[in-house]
């Protein structure tokens, strides 16, 4: 069955950054896109993946994460963001993100993170 | 280290790392600018506005390169979109490089801004753009 991934960052240019570089690591599905953290929130329910960005309109990426967490959601959610340091990406993975990638960031980095989830093609 | 030089440091890396764009932070200082602009409200650890002044050439050139084709460069929304983009990225970065709580605002940006601050020019091998950091209030941690 095709794969649902949700792309929520409120920058078009940077959901579509994600979006090329997740096909360029072979993680192909069904794309969906999110503006803004409320967005993302309702959209989360069946996504197989969630990229999430940090500072987004209406609900941070933060507290979306954490209500995921919160109600159950399971899912994999890769946190996407600049603003990132060791101190907030422990804070994160302590909410229950699965992993962390630092923008700017290779299909490389991406790729590895694929791999630790097993979601490599 | 300093906010200026975290500036500096975190401009050239993110136009390297973002879009392979060469770039080098120079001695240049203009008082004003007329353009486009982005601006981002920097909370914490660093107090202050993070401003960038990017030429409609750099934008069309970032748009693209991270657009790969799939947007339209001479479009001011994608153009709008990634200045706001690059300026939240950068924002980010100059925040992160303190350990600390990050926390920083949402990028606004305006197609024809009239600026008057302090501003550092960056030079690329087509074109320049000016960033700064505005009433700075250095963090309490040392990068």
């Amino acid at each position: 069955m095709e794969k649902r991934i949700l792309i929520a960052d409120d920058s078009s240019v940077a959901r579509l950054v994600v979006k090329r570089c997740a096909e360029v690591v072979g993680l192909d599905g069904e794309f969906e896109e999110a503006e803004d953290g409320q967005s993302a929130l309702l959209k989360a329910a069946g996504a197989d993946i969630i990229f999430i960005d940090l500072n987004m309109p209406k609900m941070h990426g933060r507290d979306v994460l954490r209500a995921l967490r919160g109600s159950g959601n399971q899912v994999p959610i890769i946190v996407v963001s600049s603003a990132v340091n060791q101190s907030v990406s422990d804070d994160l993975l302590s909410l229950g993100a699965t992993a962390v990638l630092r923008k700017p960031f290779s299909p490389a980095s991406m790729s590895e993170v694929m791999e630790r989830l097993e979601m490599s093609p | 280290m300093s906010v200026d030089e975290v500036l500096n440091q975190k401009v050239q890396e993110a136009m390297e790392e973002f879009a392979f764009i060469s770039t080098v932070a120079t001695d240049d200082e203009a008082s004003s600018y007329n353009g486009p602009v982005a601006m981002v409200e920097l909370h914490a650890p660093v107090e202050g506005q993070f401003i960038l002044c990017a030429p409609k050439e750099l934008l069309q050139e970032l748009v693209d390169f991270a657009g790969g084709g799939m947007l339209d460069s001479d479009s001011w929304d994608a153009q709008k979109d990634m200045l706001a983009e690059v300026a939240n990225l950068i924002a980010g970065q100059i925040q992160s490089a303190y350990e600390a709580e990050v926390t920083i605002g949402l990028p606004v940006v305006d197609e024809n801004a009239s600026v008057e601050c302090a501003l550092r020019r960056f030079e690329t091998e087509s074109t320049s753009f000016w960033a700064a950091v505005k009433d700075a209030k250095s963090a309490e941690h040392a990068a």
